[in-house]
């Protein structure tokens, strides 16, 4: 072989070998050298165990206003945290030892400015860590830490969590050397931080405070914080809704925080689950402006009238959406520590001393008094059993059923005419006028009015009052004679507003409702469509009686008229059982305008004073219809009869 | 066995074939040049070997090579969806966050410390228009777009066989 020849071969060799040198250069560099993203990829087991959490779903007043949303809060753990507390007793960073975890967590409190019980912290971890070892021969591997201690009314030592705000954690993350400071730098990553992570978790936040409270409800997270393997994922808690649309719409609108696996193979990615329970979003039909209206009224009722609770209700009876409700007092969303003392207040009766109400409107139900009038007059006029022109002559008491009916201070007001005995609020006409009707029709009309029955709102829990019928124990004649003018009956605001929208919707009861719009997680609206209850009553029925009530406060000269707007109405003045005191519960019912009632509100003041005959409905309650009424009118935009006859007509 | 050929017939066929025989006056390179030398086979194998070695790091190199970049791109969309949700937790605080500094109650002090008052519907002017506005829409939540039912968006390449790419090449998407 000659030499050129061998040259060519060594030289075909070389080559060949060039590339293959290459490869395992390649692969040396993927093991020798790796790149960041191939440390982490190599340090990340396969498949990732991710966190997944989905926030509650919004709750938005019916223009878009956010009346409930989702903040973030960041929980700190200390990792290899057994080393940190064995360090403890050898007197930390201080005594030239290495770091104990006091230190740990004074390099905490110095970088995120939260406040720290620095020893109780440790005795509460050491004892715990003491605890682990004893029962499972485990030390405390992972610290989640907490702000302090303190204790329970037993003595019993409980934890206080410690929850930092986004600007503590990115102090934080400063600190740690992941985030540039105010300045733009960088900072070298403290030592003592070293073991420290955060992470991050949705809380429900209510920015209006109490607006609208009763409503809303409260949204709370149940569960130890500790995972739980359900349905092949660990949950981490669960969330529950208190009372009102959070409770009702709990379903649609839970989040959750889970543990899943996820793959880094980008085909596959697709396949990772995201976000396992998708939360829906509400709008409701509460008018955020209305709201706070009726809530100022309502205080200022209260404080006037120097009552211990109260409750306004605003629905349209066209279509049962609640445009406002409030309850007094109200409760503040963001300080749940109160919510007990405030339930209490609400609930608290002679008959019940220790009850807690959480919504006064829908479920506390009350003996209504006069109010409840409006029923027993359209159940008899839709009978036939009596006319506007009927007649009846008061002589301040009579006897049904062997129990002697009076009126209110016993007085007396001869002869009255049907929409006289409204005027009045004759006791005595009314037990006649369910006489003349009789038991058996009177109560088949409460039936269809839904007294004694849930209404259907989608707010929990709904209560409903109690009513007494032929063949119930404890039922006689003059309970027939009682409850024709609200005595020995109980309903709630709800119920009784909802009843009586029948006379001011042309004799049809609408199901009221507070969630107007439910916006699914991939964007789709569902509109909630009104749905009619039933109708208890004629057209003509209800007109007429309309007729009745707003010719009666016009006759009375009424604290609830309205300028330039005709309105009607009943005031209500009931004994609170066991009727031993003088404490009553005032309340009006009201809707306008008369042509085309948009509006009807329901108003009721538990225990006014009774000075200055405070204690009367219309009194005390009556005039915050008047105020209140013009101020909703003004936000819908309905102008004043003679303004919407001008426009009506053209001119 | 060494195996001689020549242009001509086989050797001794013929008495004139000791003398015309071009076999037997052939040099001795001009036969090698018909012969597969031995250097030449092993060179030959070694070659063959060395390809086929060739051929299977660089497959393996290219394995390792895109599968290590399969899982970088893997670990980076994981970053990023940390990332978006770190933007999503942002954006959900700060939606609640602006509302509380627009809250009702924060409007109506404000608006009292400027001195407006409360308007009655008597102070209002009406007009009547043909066609009321359509309401407002409600504004999107902010994690609502994690929701949209439509698939991520990937390139073809990531799913398409060579079958196909060829097919989409020879016919290109909306011709005929």
């Amino acid at each position: 072989m000659d030499r050129s020849l061998q040259k060519r071969i060594r030289f075909a060799q070389i080559s060949l070998m060039i590339p293959v040198a290459m490869v395992f250069l390649q692969l040396s560099r993927f093991q020798i050298l790796p790149t960041e993203e191939r440390r982490q990829l190599d340090e990340a087991p396969y498949p990732l165990n991710q966190h997944i959490e989905t926030p509650r779903g919004r709750i938005l007043d019916r223009n878009g206003q956010l009346l409930a949303g989702n903040t973030s809060k960041y929980r700190v753990y200390v990792d290899n945290c057994q080393y940190y507390l064995y360090m403890e007793q050898f007197g930390g960073a201080a005594t030239g030892s290495q770091p104990s975890l006091s230190d740990v967590l004074a390099a905490i409190s110095r970088a995120s400015g939260a406040q720290i019980d620095i020893p109780a912290v440790v005795s509460m971890l050491q004892e715990v860590d003491r605890q682990l070892q004893a029962e499972y021969n485990q030390p405390l591997s992972t610290c989640t830490l907490i702000a302090g201690t303190t204790a329970d009314s037993k003595g019993q030592k409980l934890a206080i969590p410690l929850w930092l705000t986004e600007d503590q954690d990115y102090g934080l993350d400063v600190a740690m050397g992941r985030a540039p400071d105010s300045t733009g730098t960088y900072h070298g990553s403290s030592p003592l931080l070293f073991n420290i992570r955060t992470e991050a978790w949705f809380f429900r936040d209510y920015p209006e405070g109490s607006l609208a409270s009763e409503v809303l409800g409260y949204s709370r997270q149940e569960g130890s914080g500790q995972g739980r393997l359900e349905d092949g994922v660990i949950r981490y808690y669960r969330e529950v809704g208190d009372w009102g649309v959070e409770r009702f719409y709990n379903d649609i609108l839970q989040g959750a925080r889970e543990d899943v696996s996820w793959t880094v193979v980008p085909v596959e990615i697709t396949k990772n689950l995201d976000r396992a329970q998708p939360p829906a979003d509400l709008v409701l039909t509460i008018d955020r402006d209305i709201q706070a209206e009726t809530e100022a009224a309502l205080q200022d009722a209260i404080r006037e009238s120097e009552a211990t609770r109260g409750s306004i209700l605003v629905l349209n009876p066209h279509t049962g959406e609640i445009l406002a409700m409030a309850d007094y007092p109200p409760v503040n969303l963001q300080d749940p520590n109160d919510f007990q003392d405030l339930f209490h207040i609400k609930g608290r009766l002679p008959m019940d001393p220790q009850g807690q109400v959480v919504s006064l409107n829908v479920a506390a139900p009350y003996e209504p008094g006069s109010t409840f009038k409006v029923l027993t007059m359209a159940a008899a006029l839709d009978a036939g059993a009596v006319q506007p022109g009927t007649w009846f002559v008061d002589q301040g008491g009579i006897e049904i059923g062997g129990a002697v009916i009076h009126n209110w201070q016993r007085l007396s007001f001869g002869l009255q005419d049907m929409t006289g005995c409204l005027r009045y609020s004759i006791n005595t006409c009314l037990a006649w006028v369910a006489t003349q009707l009789g038991a058996g029709p009177f109560y088949q009309y409460m039936d269809r009015f839904r007294i004694g029955r849930l209404t259907g709102v989608d707010l929990s829990p709904e209560i409903s009052g109690v009513l007494r019928r032929p063949g119930d124990q404890d039922w006689t004649d003059s309970t027939l004679a009682t409850n024709a003018y609200g005595q020995g009956v109980s309903a709630t605001s709800l119920q009784l507003a909802v009843a009586i929208s029948s006379v001011a919707n042309g004799g049809i009861m609408m199901t009221p409702h507070v969630v107007r719009q439910i916006i699914l997680p991939d964007g789709r609206v569902h509109t909630v469509v009104p749905v009619p209850l039933g109708q208890p009553i004629s057209a003509e029925t209800a007109r007429t009686l309309t007729e009745m009530l707003a010719t009666s406060l016009e006759m009375e000269g009424s604290r609830a008229m309205v300028d330039g707007y005709r309105i009607a109405g009943k005031t209500g003045t009931a004994d609170i059982p066991p009727y031993v005191g003088t404490k009553t519960v005032a309340s009006f019912v009201g809707w306008g305008p008369l042509d085309d009632p948009e509006v009807l509100i329901y108003i009721r003041i538990d225990e006014p004073s009774s000075a200055g005959g405070g204690q009367y409905g219309s009194i005390t309650a009556a005039p915050v219809f008047g105020r209140l009424a013009p101020r909703i009118f003004a936000i819908l935009g309905i102008p004043p009869d003679a303004v919407r006859g001008t426009l009506q007509t053209g001119g | 066995m060494r195996r001689e050929c020549g242009a001509g017939g086989e050797p001794g066929q013929s008495g004139m074939a000791t003398q015309s025989n071009p076999l037997q006056k052939l040099s001795p390179n001009k036969i090698r040049a018909y012969k597969q030398a031995p250097w030449r086979e092993q060179t030959r194998l070694l070659a063959i070997g060395l390809a086929a070695i060739f051929g299977l790091m660089a497959m393996l190199g290219l394995f390792i090579f895109t599968g290590a970049q399969a899982a970088e791109a893997g670990l980076r969309v994981q970053s990023l969806i940390r990332e978006r949700d770190r933007l999503l937790r942002r954006l959900e605080s700060q939606e609640s966050d602006l509302t509380q500094k627009q809250s009702e109650d924060w409007m109506r002090n404000r608006a009292k410390e400027l001195g407006f008052v409360p308007v009655g519907a008597k102070d209002l002017d009406f007009l009547s228009v043909a066609q009321e506005p359509p309401p407002t829409p409600v504004p999107v939540s902010p994690t609502s777009f994690l929701y949209s039912g439509q698939e991520i968006a990937l390139a073809p390449a990531y799913r398409e066989t060579l079958l196909e790419w060829l097919l989409g090449f020879i016919r290109p998407k909306g011709g005929k």
